[in-house]
């Protein structure tokens, strides 16, 4: 898509402000609705688009595209990510009007690499949900069904993709945050290998477990992407020194002879819903049309993985959130919504003295099984195919009462959370009654290539990313 | 019933390292404007991560080495989490599970005094951790100000074990960490600009007991040596009045009013904070490997412990000893003007006794004295011509001195120091005089 994009910038087909006007005009559209975007910068992204136009009438464009090859495309950013003199919530009201002085490093990168900034994504207040709907601005609505949630916590990510708001839209994935919504969306959500992409300046939910991660419409352009993205920050500790592989150079070569697992539970699981698994059975039948080998493989630890997450998560958020102490930011504590609240206290109870060897260290302990069992896997597989939300988008109000239910969410998503691997989830149909289903791809850590290589057969066989959704205006 | 002090030290030190302990901001708290050194990671933005500072961490390792401590191979950030105004992310980096230096001892018998008790003077290290420094309040007009400048600066933490028996010993103690911190240029170390900051643990026993007390008393923030004095002799008579009236002491932490020369209660043990440590999960273990270890081990370092044995082989009082000893740059003023040829002594009391040389170099002062010695010379010449005038103007008294009256010569040294107005040396002019009486 951005490929193509691009090509009818350089053969002059269409200009960057047309784009940027496209975006917009979609968000004007369907924004009030969907409720998608707490900041839009429509005006300032215009004028970038005209300053790109006229840089582009006057030089070569294949220069310009050697070095900023993502120059001029409409993208948006979750809320979560700092930008300078842009507001910057993290979808929740202690932030409310908070102007960060600095971008964070993906968005330096994203802006060094031409991407125009449209606006900035609703959210989970923190990244603290699966559905949407504990952002202090509302939920975002699902295009699909506007009863329906968006997925979460990157609730506005998929929907601005999947309504052409954006052709990209970053956002961060701690326990499922992108993957989940693009599921609910019929997009593609990447979560790379935890270390390959910085978390500098992105505003940290659970620091041993944020991704920063991104939607697009195809596997394509989500490579295109983390090609910009990746890559060792002085400023982030825990990012890899390594080389970053060209992706683009393997993403179609196929998936003729490799082995991809398929976690039997999951295809047993009764607590997953039926069209799930049928769109699972589905994959499975094009992938081994395609040539690929399916095994299958068994992860007896990844039922912890959840507990483990509900340990580790909240611990971490407890103390990333004590810095909004209602002395700075302009708000008082008591702005924070029910969700961060519980979050906290479950996490200083966690951590708290004789309690931490019980809780805090223990799923830790557990969390090593769960890598070790991937590993074991990852001996025999190149990849792991599995659903990625247990159910279809649920409505509006349906969990929001149980938050237990609200976690469950996150069932398929964590295990590879919690092992810092890279997962990417790709339309994988429609439910019966023409709700998105997202199929996850996991990969052995830092292998990001191979998932994109193995998705990218998927999507170009079944072209699921194709179908939009239908919205009156 | 007689009672014996249980003591030990907490000694907090600023390191001067260029920049902060996790940003690039510069380190200097002391002298900028308020909030002049700050950035996203110091202010603890939302996003903002700490990368640790590897100068600093050579610095406390090479500290570590020094006081005689022993290096860890793997150190571990925790994030201390507790609210305060000037603890801008609500958790505070540390390392105290696994930190830079485990135990280890430094040997003080030097400073043992007969009279004291303390009678071993082996101090044993707990620990030595890297910590962050927090940013500053002030309050004014019923506001509260917060200069970050502070915030993030490279903290070292000096833990010993209950070794101190004695008020004066300890504060030999710390003021030989001062002075190690200032010889391997590791921290200024300077009290009063908070680069050094003391706590301590202190209870009581009865003496012969051999088990530590069932209670400590932390004195925190003392930020001189003659208020740490104060505040333990006042902290000990409470405590032993107390028991003596048979009283339970309990754990708590105090403060010290300057004002009152007393100590007052800051936090008992029930309001103790839980810190709820856990690994930071933004700085990866930090694994000294063998390269890593070679490199501190092979730094030159200069200790006081060696210079005051150098300087006790050559002869040296403790007086001069101790003043040489007193800052660095001093000591390596005498150290130069030794390797220039001067007699340890005599370079000894250039630099301490001098006041016009207190802040000359070795080749200023050495110049400066050369100066002396040849304008000495130039006024002997000039001597020794008044000095033959004297003796053709006064033959009487000459031939009376040849005679063997001794006391001429005392009239006549009286003559010349009438004709040089008394600026002549006595010792020269009578030197000069005798080779004329001949």
């Amino acid at each position: 898509m951005i490929t193509q994009i691009i090509e009818k910038i350089k053969r002059k087909e269409t200009s960057i402000q047309e784009l940027v006007k496209s975006a917009s005009d979609n968000i004007e559209k369907f924004n009030e609705e969907l409720n998608v975007f707490i900041t839009i910068d429509k005006e300032n992204a215009l004028k970038i688009a005209k300053e790109y136009d006229d840089l582009l009438s006057k030089e070569d464009a294949e220069d310009v595209y050697k070095n900023k090859p993502l120059f001029g495309i409409p993208i948006s950013l979750k809320d979560l990510y700092s930008t300078k003199d842009l507001e910057t919530t993290a979808g929740s009201n202690i932030l409310k009007g908070y102007v960060p002085p600095y971008d964070a490093t993906v968005v330096k990168k994203l802006k060094d690499a031409g991407a125009i900034i449209i606006g900035k994504l609703n959210q989970d207040a923190f990244g603290h949900g699966a559905s949407g709907e504990n952002s202090d601005f509302g939920p975002t609505r699902n295009p699909y069904d506007l009863e329906r949630v968006a997925g979460g916590s990157s609730s506005g990510s998929g929907v601005a993709v999947a309504t052409n708001m954006s052709f990209i839209a970053t956002g961060t994935d701690t326990g499922g945050s992108i993957r989940n919504p693009a599921s609910f969306t019929n997009t593609v959500g990447f979560k790379p290998s935890y270390g390959l992409v910085s978390r500098y300046g992105i505003i940290a939910m659970a620091s041993s477990l944020d991704t920063v991660s991104h939607i697009t419409k195809t596997v394509k352009d989500s490579a295109l992407v983390l090609q910009q993205t990746a890559g060792k920050d002085v400023y982030d500790a825990t990012t890899i020194d390594d080389e970053i592989p060209n992706y683009l150079d393997t993403i179609d070569d196929g998936v003729k002879n490799m082995k991809i697992g398929v976690v039997k539970e999951y295809l047993e699981d009764e607590n997953i819903h039926e069209d799930i698994k049928h769109r699972m059975n589905e994959a499975i039948e094009i992938y081994k049309k395609l040539g690929a080998e399916i095994i299958d493989i068994s992860l007896p630890n990844a039922k912890y993985a959840l507990s483990v997450y509900y340990i580790l998560m909240p611990s971490e958020v407890s103390s990333n959130l004590a810095r909004f102490d209602g002395i700075r930011f302009g708000h008082k504590r008591e702005s924070f919504g029910d969700e961060a609240k519980r979050r906290i206290m479950i996490g200083s109870y966690a951590l708290s003295a004789g309690f931490y060897d019980a809780f805090y260290l223990k799923a830790q302990k557990v969390r090593t099984l769960v890598i070790n069992d991937f590993e074991n896997v990852f001996e025999k597989v190149d990849t792991i195919l599995a659903p990625v939300a247990p159910m279809l988008p649920p409505k509006l109000g349906e969990n929001t009462d149980d938050p237990l239910k609200m976690y469950l969410m996150d069932v398929l998503t964590v295990p590879a959370s919690i092992a810092g691997l890279p997962a990417i989830s790709v339309p994988g149909g429609f439910s019966k009654d023409g709700l998105p289903i997202g199929l996850q791809l996991i990969g052995k850590r830092y292998d990001e290539a191979t998932i994109f290589k193995v998705a990218n057969a998927f999507e170009k066989e079944t072209e699921y990313y194709k179908q939009e959704p239908k919205l009156n205006n | 019933m007689e009672y014996e002090i249980i003591l030990g030290l907490e000694i907090h030190m600023q390191l001067n390292t260029q920049s902060k302990m996790f940003c690039g901001c510069k380190n200097d708290p002391f002298f900028s404007e308020p909030n002049e050194n700050v950035c996203p990671v110091c202010l603890g933005l939302p996003g903002a991560m700490p990368v640790p500072n590897k100068d600093a961490l050579l610095k406390a390792q090479r500290f570590v080495r020094a006081v005689g401590s022993k290096l860890n191979t793997n150190i571990i950030y925790e994030r201390k989490n507790y609210f305060y105004p000037d603890l801008p992310k609500g958790f505070q980096l540390t390392c105290p599970h696994n930190p830079v230096g485990i135990g280890g001892e430094i040997d003080l018998s030097y400073y043992l005094d007969k009279n004291s008790s303390q009678k071993d003077g082996v101090v044993r290290f707990r620990e030595i951790h890297l910590e962050e420094d927090t940013a500053k309040s002030m309050h004014k007009d019923g506001k509260t100000f917060i200069d970050f400048n502070k915030s993030g600066v490279p903290l070292l933490e000096i833990v010993t074990e209950p070794d101190f028996r004695d008020i004066e010993f300890a504060v030999k103690y710390c003021k030989e960490l001062q002075l190690i911190a200032r010889f391997t240029n590791v921290s200024e170390a300077d009290m009063e600009k908070g680069n050094m900051r003391l706590e301590a643990n202190i209870s009581v026993r009865k003496v012969g007991e051999t088990e530590l007390p069932d209670y400590r008393v932390e004195l925190k923030n003392i930020n001189s040596f003659t208020f740490m004095k104060k505040a333990l002799q006042y902290e000990v008579d409470r405590q032993i009045k107390a028991l003596r009236k048979g009283e339970t002491l309990y754990q708590e932490t105090r403060g010290f009013n300057p004002e009152t020369g007393e100590t007052f209660v800051q936090r008992t043990k029930e309001d103790a904070h839980d810190y709820r440590y856990f690994p930071e999960p933004d700085i990866p273990p930090i694994f000294v490997d063998e390269e890593w270890l070679n490199k501190v081990m092979s730094e030159e370092l200069i200790l006081p412990s060696d210079i005051r044995r150098d300087l006790q082989e050559v002869g040296l009082n403790k007086d001069y000893i101790n003043s040489l000893m007193k800052d660095k740059e001093r000591y390596m003023v005498y150290k130069e003007l030794v390797e220039m040829g001067y007699k340890p002594s005599k370079a000894a009391n250039l630099v301490v006794n001098e006041a016009g040389y207190k802040d000359k170099s070795a080749n200023e002062i050495d110049s400066a004295e050369k100066e002396k010695e040849s304008s000495k010379i130039s006024s002997e010449s000039e001597l020794e011509k008044i000095i033959e005038q004297i003796v053709s103007e006064n033959e009487k008294a000459v031939n009376d001195y040849k005679s063997g009256n001794e006391n001429s010569l005392q009239f006549l040294i009286g003559q010349v120091m009438k004709a040089t107005k008394g600026k002549a040396d006595v010792s020269v002019a009578r030197k000069i005089l005798l080779t004329h009486l001949k």
